[in-house]
């Protein structure tokens, strides 16, 4: 026998009286169906016809005000019927005092607004993790000197090979490194941020494609042929999605490669979220030692606990330190659940700091609201006071300023959703920061509001509670005039001392990072960065394969860059001071093992900088210890260079260096173009049209369409979305200038 | 209200209520809800909507002027009870009050309202 939709059943039920009386209604209903099914018409017309009739009856007992109370049995308890009469009651309260009311709202809901926006930073850092299937058995492997300078450095080539075929307890071990390589199209070049990665880098992270393949074991092999992956926003914004873009080939720097796949778009936090291409990773064990440039992550096998792997891992660590001292003594390897990879060791402070600040501002926020409820509250005690000589107890009475608070807090969350949502916006489209792409608003923080919802109505009526209950309803009742007693209320002041101070700490809190900031900015750096243009160049694997062929292209840049009038000094270095340094390794100089430990003692971190010999003054640096070494030493430390800042020599008067500098000569007005195109770095600076001055920064990059800016004038960061803007704007314009280098190649 | 048993002695009927009143009468000892509804849709070429025809029913039932029993749903009711009214002789004034306020209404406009 055919059965009636069971969901319309269900809500008959539901809606029709209760007893007999509703049930036969029901059977009716039931009988009329089977008619209909029995008449040979199809089973969809007579569910049709039941849920037609199911709707109609639901909406006419729900629109009919009951007319028979007595006839039948109330169908909402009590509690129920409770808490819909003061549900009515808060919808009176916020019609009669529409003001305060509104007040309540739009606090409520910008603080809640703020504290999600806050809570989507720490949820993108805290929460959403890796993009990882099973993080609790993915690890990342380090190398760390034992001086402790470095923690988490990253693992040469020859020592992952190592790594990987001596482990017992790892699989699916892999390396991945990142960097930009030119995108050939049409003749013209596009930079794109690429990661080369070996073939079971995406099986190690568990990341699946969505078009194709991702990349396998086979494809980083020697003589493999050559595959892309994409990554699934360079497929949307640049192939619009299409399917067929699998099989395509690009060129990239001279090299074509297959495309043959997507990778799926979980994979896009982070600094992950800049790629643009996943190219295969081939490593060689002949490849030095000493260049620690890979990042490496692998999988613990069934059964292996993390403790052991890293005991093996230490060991096989150890075991190459003897084996190659040269490169390797001093350092040992650590292995780091990879869920503690974002941010660093001690990033837990900044988003506990982080998420204390939200809590200060909702507890200001909740204090200045409970102290309007609290107005509200004594105006009301009249009314309060009436109801409870008619019997109601004063957990009813508490109760209803409860759901009134929560009516409150549910509309000002309805409203701090869309508001917190055009907060993301508006720092997203201030800031080209990947990161601040990536803040969403999602079942997280919807959440999130949720509780604060549900939370503050309790925390704001707390005090008008206590103090309803404290209060004589006799002396109230008995008071003329419609508004109650003026007892004094300490609960209001004890609220205002709460508030005031809680406001106190967070503008002191707040104007302390503010003081921070500004004083890291100020904070001289040793360096004169006036006068002084940068821009990075990159020198690529793709594009130059041959450590020839980029520093013969490197030279003639320079070379050009010399003819040009204006220009006092040009020279390269493989990173800025201060703004980082690659390729730490173990400083030896001269073979003065005394002199090299008088080094280490007089400062803890040295980093390493290959500079062009002779030319290492032109930034304002001024050499502490080391000698120039020839133009042609390629991996010889030439010089060594204290990057802490020398604090106390610009207070005299004289900055360092600069009587080195040749003021005789104006600045460039036209910066060379030698081939090159630069573009404003920041989208901010050139919409708002004014510079943006980074005076703690050791230098700026150049980036102009041909023209040339001071060096504090610009912003050092390069991110990943102003690189495509530019890029993209480019290619807008023809393309033809659109290729430069980003970074000045490791192999100069 | 129109659920007020009696307002002053008497009795007040809608036009629906009178015709689901009269198709009791006419379904007899078989007045159960599909039956009566069907004599009303019948009778008058309209079929009414079941919203409107039980919530009459429950307001006459209020109005004591009709009763029902119940007797075990068949099969093709799952078991669900079905309801047989009848009309109370409270019913039975209220409709004749109201015939007899009708008709006296009715007379003496035969001229004006007959067919032609």
């Amino acid at each position: 026998m055919n059965q009636p939709p069971r969901l319309a059943d269900w809500l008959l039920s539901r809606v029709l009286p209760l007893g007999k009386r509703g049930e036969s209604i029901r059977g009716d209903l039931r009988e009329e169906y089977r008619a209909m099914c029995g008449g040979g018409r199809p089973l969809g017309l007579p569910n049709l016809w039941y849920w037609h009739q199911a709707l109609r009856l639901t909406l006419r007992y729900l629109t009919e005000p009951s007319r028979t109370p007595a006839l039948s049995t109330p169908r909402r308890s009590p509690m129920l019927h409770d808490l819909t009469s003061d549900l009515r009651s808060a919808l009176r309260l916020f019609r009669r005092t529409p003001g305060t009311s509104s007040l309540i709202v739009v606090t409520l809901a910008l603080a809640i607004g703020a504290a999600t926006i806050g809570f989507a930073f720490a949820d993108l850092a805290l929460f959403r993790g890796l993009p990882v299937d099973d993080p609790s058995r993915v690890v990342s492997v380090f190398a760390a000197d034992t001086h402790g300078a470095q923690s988490r450095g990253r693992v040469s080539g020859p020592d992952y090979l190592d790594y990987r075929d001596r482990s017992q307890t790892l699989e699916r071990v892999s390396a991945f490194r990142q960097g930009r390589a030119a995108l050939i199209v049409d003749g013209h070049s596009r930079t794109l941020t690429v990661s080369w990665a070996t073939g079971d880098f995406f099986r190690a992270m568990g990341q699946p494609a969505v078009q194709g393949r991702t990349l396998a074991n086979a494809d980083d092999a020697p003589g493999a042929p050559p595959v892309a992956v994409l990554s699934h926003r360079y497929w949307q914004e640049e192939l619009a999605g299409r399917p067929d873009a699998v099989g395509r080939s690009m060129q990239i720097g001279r090299a074509n490669y297959t495309v043959v796949g997507v990778v799926t778009p979980a994979m896009e936090v982070g600094n992950l979220a800049e790629i643009d291409v996943w190219l295969p990773l081939q490593i060689t064990a002949a490849g030095a030692r000493d260049v620690r440039d890979l990042r490496f992550v692998a999988r613990l096998r069934d059964g292996v606990t993390f403790a052991s792997a890293a005991a093996e891992l230490a060991a096989i660590g150890d075991a190459l330190a003897t084996q190659y001292p040269e490169s390797n003594a001093g350092w040992r390897v650590r292995l780091v659940p990879i869920s503690d990879l974002m941010g660093g060791d001690n990033f837990w402070v900044v988003i506990a700091l982080f998420l204390f600040s939200i809590g200060l501002l909702i507890a200001i926020a909740t204090a200045n609201v409970s102290n309007l409820v609290m107005v509200r509250a004594v105006a009301r005690q009249r009314e309060l006071a009436v109801r409870a000589a008619l019997g109601a107890r004063s957990g009813r009475l508490v109760r209803q300023l409860v759901i009134e608070g929560l009516m409150l807090s549910t509309v000002a969350a309805a409203l701090a959703v869309p508001a917190a949502w055009l907060g993301l916006q508006v720092i997203a489209s201030l800031s080209p920061d990947p990161v601040f792409h990536q803040l969403v608003i999602d079942a997280h923080e919807f959440s999130f509001v949720a509780a604060l919802a549900l939370l503050c109505p309790l925390i704001f009526s707390v005090a008008p509670a206590r103090t309803l209950a404290r209060t004589d309803m006799r002396q109230v009742l008995a008071a003329t005039g419609s508004r109650g007693s003026t007892a004094p209320m300490r609960g209001r002041d004890v609220l205002v001392v709460a508030q005031v101070a809680l406001a106190v700490i967070l503008l002191t809190a707040s104007s302390l990072a503010l003081r921070s900031v500004r004083q890291v900015f100020a904070t001289p750096t040793g360096l004169d960065t006036s006068r002084v243009l940068v821009f990075t160049l990159d020198f690529n694997d793709a594009q130059y394969p041959a450590e020839e062929q980029s520093r013969a292209a490197a030279l003639a840049t320079r070379e050009a860059l010399s003819r040009v009038a204006g220009v006092d000094i040009s020279t390269m270095l493989t990173a800025l001071p201060i703004l980082g340094a690659e390729g730490i390794a173990p400083i030896t100089v001269d073979h003065d093992v005394p002199r090299l430990q008088r080094l280490l003692a007089s400062s803890p971190i040295h980093a390493r900088r290959r500079i062009e010999a002779g030319r290492d003054h032109h930034r304002g640096h001024r050499r502490r210890r080391g000698r120039p070494g020839p133009q042609d030493a390629r991996r010889r430390l030439v010089g060594v260079e204290r990057v802490e800042c020398r604090r106390g020599e610009r207070g005299r008067g004289e900055p360092l260096l600069w009587r080195r500098q040749r003021r005789d000569r104006p600045p460039p007005d036209v910066f060379p173009r030698a081939g090159l195109d630069h573009r404003p770095r920041c989208r901010r600076d050139q919409r708002r049209g004014r510079p943006r001055h980074d005076r703690g920064r050791a230098a700026a990059r150049v980036g102009l369409d041909g023209r040339a800016a001071p060096a504090r004038d610009l912003r050092p960061e390069v991110t990943g979305r102003s690189r495509r803007a530019r890029e993209r704007g480019a290619s807008r314009r023809g393309g033809h200038r659109a290729r430069r280098a980003d970074r000045v190649s490791r192999d100069l | 209200m129109d659920w007020e048993v009696d307002v002053g002695g008497r009795n007040f009927l809608g036009e629906f209520e009178q015709r689901v009143l009269l198709a009791i009468l006419r379904c007899g000892d078989g007045a159960h809800p599909i039956e009566v509804r069907r004599e009303v849709m019948r009778a008058t070429g309209h079929e009414p909507s079941r919203g409107a025809f039980y919530t009459t029913l429950d307001r006459l039932d209020a109005k004591q002027l009709v009763r029902w029993t119940t007797e075990a749903g068949a099969e093709k009711r799952d078991g669900l009870p079905q309801r047989t009214f009848v009309v109370t002789p409270e019913g039975l004034r209220a409709l004749r009050a109201s015939r007899k306020a009708l008709l006296e209404l009715w007379s003496g406009l035969d001229g004006i309202l007959s067919e032609q």
